[in-house]
C-alpha cells in the first residue's frame, strides 16, 4: 500500500511540475479585475475552450513585479500579459528598475476593454435613492472628504489634486494596494467616497445594497443616463480617466492570439464558459478584432485627455 | 461538483497518509502538494484543505491508538488514553468511538461557523482594526512557542524588517531592494517556510518502533454511542471554541476537551478511559472545521498550513466575506459529510491495514521530502517572482537554520512573514486615512 500511494503522488507530483502551459503572467493585484480575468482564462483553457492552449496564471501581486517578471521571460519565448494605460503611465513616469516600461510593440492583441471610474458613496441603506440620503454632489464641494483610489502613485495623486483645485476642496486622498483593499475600506467606512469600476461598485452592492454613483467618468451602458460624467459636472473633459485593458500574446507563433479571442467571442454570444458568464454578468463591453484594439491603445491613454 | 468531489476525496486521502505519519503533518502535505493545489479553484481548495485535516484526525488517532504514536500533534492525548485502551484489549472500540465522535464533531463545526459567519454579517474591518488583529493574532503566537521572549520578538522584528524588502507603499513601485532587482519582489514566505517549519518537522520524525497492538473485539455500536453521548457533545464545543486559537487550532481543542473529559470523570478516572479518548478527538474535528473561520472570514491565518491555503486563495483572487464562508458551508455541508463518513468507515473498518503505511525507517521518506520541497520551492519561487534559484537557496539555508536551531520555534517569524505585507498595508493606510502619511513619491 505504502508503494502504490508513494506512486500516486510521484505521478501527480510529475504531472503538474512537467505539463506544458503558457504562462500568463498578471501585472495587477490579487484581488482585483486583471486576476479574476486570468484565472477564468486558465479555467477555460483548462475544460479545452483554447483547444490545446493550457494556460498557467503567475500571480506575482502586483502590477510592477509582474513587469518586472514580463522581463525576465526568455527571448522569443511565447506568453500572455495585461496591458492597461494606468500602469503603463505608471512605470513610464518612474522609469525605475524594478517597475520596468514593457514595450506591446509587435505583440498580438487578443480581447480588450474599456471600463470607466464611478465615483462611489453609502446612501445609509435606505436603496440607492441618493437624493434624500447619504452623500450629495455638494457635499464634495462643502465637506473635507477622504476619497478611496485602488493606488496612491504620482498619476492618482495628479488626478486627485486636480479635482480638489476644481471643486475648491481639501480632501483627503487614501491609496489602497489594489482595488479590494479599497473595497474593504469602504466597506468599513475609514473612508467617505471610492473612486472604482463597475465590477467593484457591484461587489459591495452584493454583500449590501447601500452603495450609489454619483459621477462617471465615461457614458458606457452600465448606469443611469441621468448619472453625470466627471468632465461635465466639472466642466474639464481633461479630468475624465478610464482603464483601457488589454490582454496580449508576446510571440505569437501559432495564431494563440486569434483563437483564444475567437472562443471568447462565441462564448460571450452564447453565454457559455466561464469568460462567457462573467462578461454578460459584468455588462463589459469586450473588444476583438485586433486592428481595433491596437487602434484602442493610441486613443486611450490614462494621460491623453 | 464532481471536481469538489475529486479535490475532497484527495484531500482525504492526502489526510489519511499525513494522519499516519509521524513527520508529515498538515503543513509537510500542504508544502509538498503546493504545486499541484495551485490549480485548484478556491471553493475546491477549501474542501481538499478541510477534508485532508478531518481525515487526518481520524487516522491520527488510529496509529495513537494502534502503535502508540502521535501521527500529528493534536493526537497527544489520544496516545495516551488510546494506548493504554489497546493494551486493555479495546483498540477496536476506541477507534469506533473516536471515529463517530469525530464525525459529529465535523458536523458540529460546520453548524458552528455558519452561525458565526450569520452573526458576523456586519463586521467590517477598518485598515487600523484589522492591522490590530494581526498584531494580537501575531503576538499570541508568542504563547505557543518555548521560545524565549528576547527569541520571540526578535524573529518578530527580523520579519517584519524582511517584509518591506520589495513593499511598495500602495504605490505599485517596491522599494527596499537595494539595487538588488531580485529583492525587488519582496522574499516570499513560503521557501522560509519550507525550510523552518516542514524540513524541521521531518528532521525531527523519529523512526517506528513501538509495539502493534490489534485486537478483535465484540461491542454493541448504537449502546457505545449513546452512553459517550456527552463526551461528544463536550467535545464538540469545546473543540469547536478552542480551534480558533492561533498557532493551537487543533491542539487546544483536543488538549483543553481532554482536561475537561478528565475532570468530569475525576472519581472514576484511570488512563485508558474511552470518556477521554471520544471526547479529545471529537474536539480535533469539530477544531479542524471552526479553525477555518478566521481565515475565511477575515483572511487570518493561523497555522502553517493554513498559511500555504491562504497563499493559495489569494493569488485566486479569494474574497473573504461572511457571505461567501456561509454559501460555501450552505452548499457543499454534504460533501464534507459524504466525505467525513467515507474516512470513518475506512477508520473504523479497515483500521488496521492502514497502520501498515506507517514506516519502520524514515530515512527514505525524509530525504524523498527535502528533494521534493527543493522543486517545489524552485516552482514557487520561479511562478511568483521569476527568481526559482533565490527561492531555492532560501529554502536550503532556512533548512540549515532549522536543523542548527531544533528547539527554537519558528511559528511567529514564519506567521509574521505571511501577513507582512497585509500588515503594512494596513498600517500605512491607515496612516493615510487619519492624513498622517501621503504615500511614497
Amino acid at each position: 500500500m505504502r508503494n502504490i500511494l508513494f506512486a500516486l503522488v510521484a505521478v501527480l507530483f510529475s504531472t503538474k511540475v512537467f505539463a506544458e502551459t503558457i504562462p500568463m503572467i498578471v501585472t495587477g493585484s490579487t484581488g482585483g479585475g486583471i486576476n479574476a480575468f486570468a484565472q477564468l482564462m486558465a479555467k477555460d483553457s483548462e475544460a479545452g475552450k483554447y483547444g490545446n492552449i493550457k494556460l498557467d496564471p503567475i500571480v506575482p501581486g502586483s502590477a510592477c513585479k509582474g513587469f518586472a517578471v514580463v522581463g525576465k521571460q526568455a527571448k522569443g519565448s511565447t506568453f500572455l500579459t495585461h496591458y492597461e494605460n494606468y500602469y503603463q503611465l505608471v512605470s513610464k513616469l518612474k522609469n525605475n528598475p524594478a517597475c520596468p516600461y514593457v514595450s506591446f510593440e509587435g505583440a498580438a492583441p487578443i480581447v480588450s476593454k474599456v471600463g470607466g471610474l464611478y465615483l462611489v458613496v453609502k446612501t445609509n441603506g435606505k436603496g440607492d435613492n441618493i437624493s434624500n440620503n447619504g452623500l450629495t454632489l455638494s457635499d464634495f464641494k462643502n465637506k473635507k472628504l477622504k476619497i478611496g483610489y485602488s493606488g496612491s502613485s504620482t498619476v492618482e495623486k495628479e488626478w486627485h489634486n486636480q479635482m480638489n483645485s476644481k471643486w475648491g476642496s481639501d480632501h483627503i486622498m487614501v491609496g489602497y494596494n489594489g482595488s479590494s483593499k479599497m473595497r474593504a475600506g469602504m466597506a468599513s467606512e475609514e473612508v467617505d467616497a471610492v473612486w472604482t469600476s463597475y465590477r467593484h461598485f457591484l461587489r459591495l452592492m452584493k454583500v449590501k445594497k447601500e452603495y450609489a454613483i454619483l459621477l462617471k467618468t465615461v457614458d458606457q451602458n452600465k448606469v443611469s443616463k441621468s448619472t453625470p460624467t466627471l468632465g461635465d459636472y466639472l466642466g474639464d473633459p481633461k479630468l475624465t480617466r478610464a482603464w483601457l485593458s488589454t490582454w496580449y500574446v508576446f510571440n505569437d507563433k501559432n495564431g494563440i492570439a486569434k483563437t483564444i479571442a475567437s472562443s471568447m467571442k462565441s462564448d460571450m454570444a452564447a453565454n457559455t464558459g466561464n469568460i462567457g458568464a462573467y462578461a454578460n454578468k459584468k455588462k463589459l463591453v469586450l473588444e476583438f478584432d485586433a486592428e481595433t484594439q491596437t487602434n484602442m491603445e493610441k486613443s486611450y491613454g490614462w494621460d491623453q485627455y | 461538483m464532481y471536481e469538489l468531489f475529486i479535490a475532497s476525496g484527495l484531500g482525504s486521502l492526502v489526510g489519511i497518509i499525513a494522519g499516519c505519519i509521524p513527520g508529515v503533518g498538515m503543513f509537510v502535505a500542504t508544502a509538498v502538494l503546493y504545486a499541484m493545489l495551485m490549480d485548484l479553484d478556491p471553493a475546491a481548495l477549501i474542501m481538499f484543505y478541510t477534508c485532508m485535516v478531518c481525515s487526518a484526525q481520524y487516522f491520527g488517532s488510529v496509529t495513537a491508538i494502534y502503535l502508540g504514536m502521535a501521527g500529528e500533534a493534536a493526537s497527544f492525548p489520544a496516545v495516551i488514553e488510546g494506548y493504554a485502551l489497546s493494551k486493555k484489549g479495546q483498540g477496536q472500540k476506541s477507534i469506533y468511538l473516536t471515529g463517530i465522535g469525530s464525525f459529529v464533531g465535523t458536523g458540529f463545526g460546520l453548524f458552528f461557523i455558519a452561525l458565526l459567519s450569520f452573526f458576523a454579517m456586519d463586521i467590517s474591518l477598518t485598515s487600523f482594526e484589522r492591522m490590530i488583529l494581526f498584531c494580537i493574532v501575531g503576538l499570541s503566537l508568542i504563547l505557543v512557542t518555548n521560545n524565549s521572549k528576547i527569541v520571540d520578538f526578535s524573529l518578530i522584528l527580523l520579519a517584519i524588517a524582511l517584509s518591506h524588502i520589495g513593499y511598495s507603499g500602495n504605490s505599485n513601485i517596491p522599494l527596499f531592494y537595494f539595487d538588488m532587482l531580485w529583492l525587488s519582489q519582496g522574499i516570499h514566505f513560503f521557501p522560509l517556510a519550507a525550510g523552518l517549519l516542514s524540513m524541521k518537522e521531518v528532521l525531527s520524525a523519529e523512526d517506528n518502533n513501538a509495539k502493534k497492538i490489534i485486537t478483535e473485539e465484540q461491542f454493541n455500536y448504537v449502546k457505545e454511542f449513546v452512553k459517550h453521548k456527552w463526551s461528544i457533545l463536550r467535545g464538540s464545543v469545546i473543540g469547536g471554541i478552542a480551534g480558533m486559537l492561533p498557532g493551537l487550532t487543533t491542539i487546544c481543542s483536543s488538549h483543553m476537551a481532554y482536561l475537561a473529559e478528565q475532570k468530569v470523570t475525576e472519581k472514576t478516572y484511570t488512563k485508558g478511559n474511552t470518556y477521554c479518548i471520544t471526547s479529545t478527538e471529537t474536539a480535533n474535528n469539530a477544531g479542524s472545521i471552526s479553525q477555518l473561520f478566521p481565515l475565511l472570514m477575515f483572511g487570518i491565518p493561523i497555522s502553517g498550513s493554513e498559511a500555504i491555503i491562504w497563499s493559495l486563495l489569494d493569488i485566486k483572487g479569494w474574497e473573504n466575506s461572511p457571505n461567501e464562508v456561509l454559501k460555501l458551508v450552505t452548499e457543499h455541508w454534504y460533501i464534507l459529510l459524504v466525505i467525513n463518513l467515507f474516512a470513518l468507515t475506512l477508520a473504523i473498518k479497515f483500521a488496521s491495514h492502514f497502520v501498515k503505511i506507517v514506516p519502520k525507517n524514515n530515512t527514505v521518506l525524509k530525504i524523498s521530502i527535502f528533494v521534493i520541497l527543493c522543486f517545489v520551492t524552485y516552482i514557487v519561487g520561479n511562478k511568483f517572482q521569476g527568481y526559482g534559484f533565490f527561492s531555492l537557496i532560501l529554502f536550503l539555508i532556512s533548512t540549515l537554520v532549522g536543523w542548527r536551531f531544533p528547539k527554537v520555534s519558528f511559528i511567529p517569524f514564519i506567521f509574521l512573514m505571511v501577513i507582512g505585507p497585509i500588515l503594512l498595508d494596513s498600517f500605512y493606510t491607515g496612516l493615510m486615512v487619519h492624513g498622517l502619511y501621503g504615500g511614497p513619491h
